[in-house]
């Protein structure tokens, strides 16, 4: 598939429809999306803000960076060596190794290593504040966008709390006129916050590992709106996964649940999510929808039609058949 | 109505809106370019109240600021639009002003602010409800000598505001012309007024928080006081 590779205007966006029971899919302009609703589908987007989680960092005097995993009070981060994004995050220098008690610096900050994970020695846990991020950080971003991000560039267009390490994409477009239009049509429209992980990191043990744990937050009357829904609809992967977690657990916490081809889904009936392929975790979660024939033969007419993918790509509204 | 985000935060209109707020019981978070005042206040009126040190008129420090923001807050249910500039003093001609004075005026009353509001109106239009407040001036309506650039910045936003009301029925915004008031930015502009014709801060933000009862969207509004 084309990457996009920068934020594209919403009058090019296109939307692949992968429909429940039928073996066809459908073409159309993303402002076509409230046509494929009906009143009485509840809509669910993910309200997380995306954090600047890229922080420029110095560790035994070598200038690298660390990436935020999670909430930044939480501390844990995958530090990366030398270089930047413009090179691909497995053609990256690995950091220095480093253990309980080195320091690493940010700015004119020292902060302790408290804690080297057993998955990875990059991944660590360090006395960090919010502010530490709002202040030194940059969107995370990857080595096919062809210059820096502004952190208004990665944000959907109704963020709220900081907790996403990167954008909650799928809701990148939805903006305010079209979220209008789906309410006009008898959509309910309702929000959580889920802490959209790093999608990537170069590192084979960790990158096997993703997602990592996530913290997520359904407020009560979302799960009302959910529970009393004809149809649920995610808006992205990351809402599947935190709607998923409160049906089999509590509606707030952090969630290592995975959702593959063998997962029953207990909630969500369609997701609206980016283009996704084989090899991806966001793409073994769309197979929980619809069976991986289908969706193979979904992403080969993608291929054929010109649609592209990642954070600014087309979007896939997929209805689940299983 | 329980919290709320204002700019200008540290002097005059936006200080006085503030405190009253947060004696109301209101969680505030304040912004404003870095001072000993804005440290001040964080002292004076405690924990229900954040200070975020950061200018206006830079686009990018207002997409931190709301992050910051929603971090302590949760909802924003009003944002204050309080923060402003005359431009360069003592106040010029129109022709006097280069294009680069000219620029940074609007930075600070119109482009930076509207960054702030892209961020926290967008959250405020999926929850269907709240409120975005612009300070304007009588100087946006009518024609006063030397106040040109400060006059197109609030007209513009007048303007702006009409608009953002059309384009979002389920979010309030609306721009008021509080009067003028007993402040160091009207000594700035004017230093011979006298001062007892002029409203107290505190007297027009009571009057700003009355008006928010029962205003509508898309409206300019010419604050009334009591004295």
């Amino acid at each position: 598939m084309t990457a996009a590779v920068l934020p594209r205007s919403s009058l090019i966006q296109r939307l692949l429809v992968v429909h429940a029971g039928e073996d066809a899919v459908f073409d159309e302009p993303f402002a076509n999306l409230p046509q494929w609703f009906e009143p009485g589908d509840v809509l669910v987007v993910n309200d997380a803000a995306t954090l600047p989680a890229s922080v420029p960092m110095q560790l035994h005097g070598v200038p690298g960076e660390l990436r935020l995993v999670g909430a930044p009070e939480h501390g844990w981060v995958v530090l990366f060596g030398p270089g930047s994004w413009r090179q691909a995050t497995e053609d990256r220098a690995a950091p220095a190794y480093v253990a309980v008690g080195d320091v690493v610096e940010v700015a004119d900050r020292r902060l302790a290593v408290l804690e080297v994970s057993t998955i990875s020695p990059r991944l660590v846990r360090l006395a960090l504040t919010l502010d530490d991020v709002l202040v030194h950080g940059r969107p995370v971003q990857y080595s096919y966008v062809p210059r820096r991000l502004r952190l208004d560039e990665v944000q959907t267009p109704y963020s709220t709390r900081p907790w996403a390490t990167e954008m909650p994409s799928a809701g990148r477009v939805l903006t305010p006129h079209l979220l209008q239009s789906l309410r006009d049509r008898g959509v309910q429209v309702v929000s959580l916050t889920h802490g959209a992980g790093l999608s990537a990191t170069g590192d084979v043990d960790l990158d096997a590992s993703l997602p990592l744990p996530e913290r997520y937050e359904v407020p009560q009357a979302t799960w009302a709106a959910v529970s009393g829904a004809q149809r649920v609809v995610a808006v992205g992967t990351s809402v599947v996964r935190a709607l998923e977690s409160a049906v089999r657990g509590p509606l707030a916490g952090v969630t290592d649940l995975k959702i593959g081809p063998d997962t029953q889904l207990g909630v969500v009936d369609a997701l609206l999510s980016g283009m996704h392929e084989p090899g991806e975790s966001h793409f073994r979660m769309m197979a929980a929808f619809v069976d991986l024939d289908r969706l193979r033969r979904a992403v080969q007419h993608a291929e054929q039609e010109g649609y592209s993918n990642h954070e600014f790509g087309d979007s896939t509204l997929l209805f689940r058949d299983r | 109505m329980q919290t709320a985000v204002i700019t200008g935060v540290s002097r005059g209109l936006g200080r006085a809106l503030a405190i009253t707020l947060i004696e109301q019981g209101v969680y505030v978070v304040g912004i404003a370019r870095p001072s000993a005042e804005l440290d001040a206040l964080a002292k004076q009126v405690g924990p229900r109240f954040t200070p975020i040190a950061a200018d206006v008129a830079d686009p990018e420090a207002m997409v931190r600021a709301a992050a910051r923001a929603f971090a302590a807050l949760r909802h924003v249910d009003l944002l204050v639009h309080n923060a402003s500039t005359l431009g360069p003093l003592p106040l010029q001609p129109a022709l006097d002003i280069t294009a680069q004075q000219l620029s940074r005026l609007f930075a600070v009353n119109v482009t930076g602010p509207h960054a702030l509001t892209r961020r926290i109106a967008g959250a405020m239009v999926l929850r269907g409800q709240g409120t975005v407040l612009a300070i304007s001036s009588d100087a946006a309506v009518k024609t006063y000598e030397e106040w040109g650039p400060y006059s197109a910045a609030k007209a513009a936003n007048d303007h702006l505001y009409r608009v953002l009301a059309a384009e979002n029925p389920a979010v309030q915004f609306i721009t008021v012309d509080p009067g003028e008031m007993d402040t160091a930015m009207h000594a700035a502009a004017l230093p011979h007024a006298d001062v007892l014709t002029l409203r107290r801060p505190d007297q027009v933000a009571q009057g700003l928080l009355t008006l928010l009862t029962h205003a509508q969207s898309g409206v300019r509004y010419v604050l009334e006081v009591t004295p």
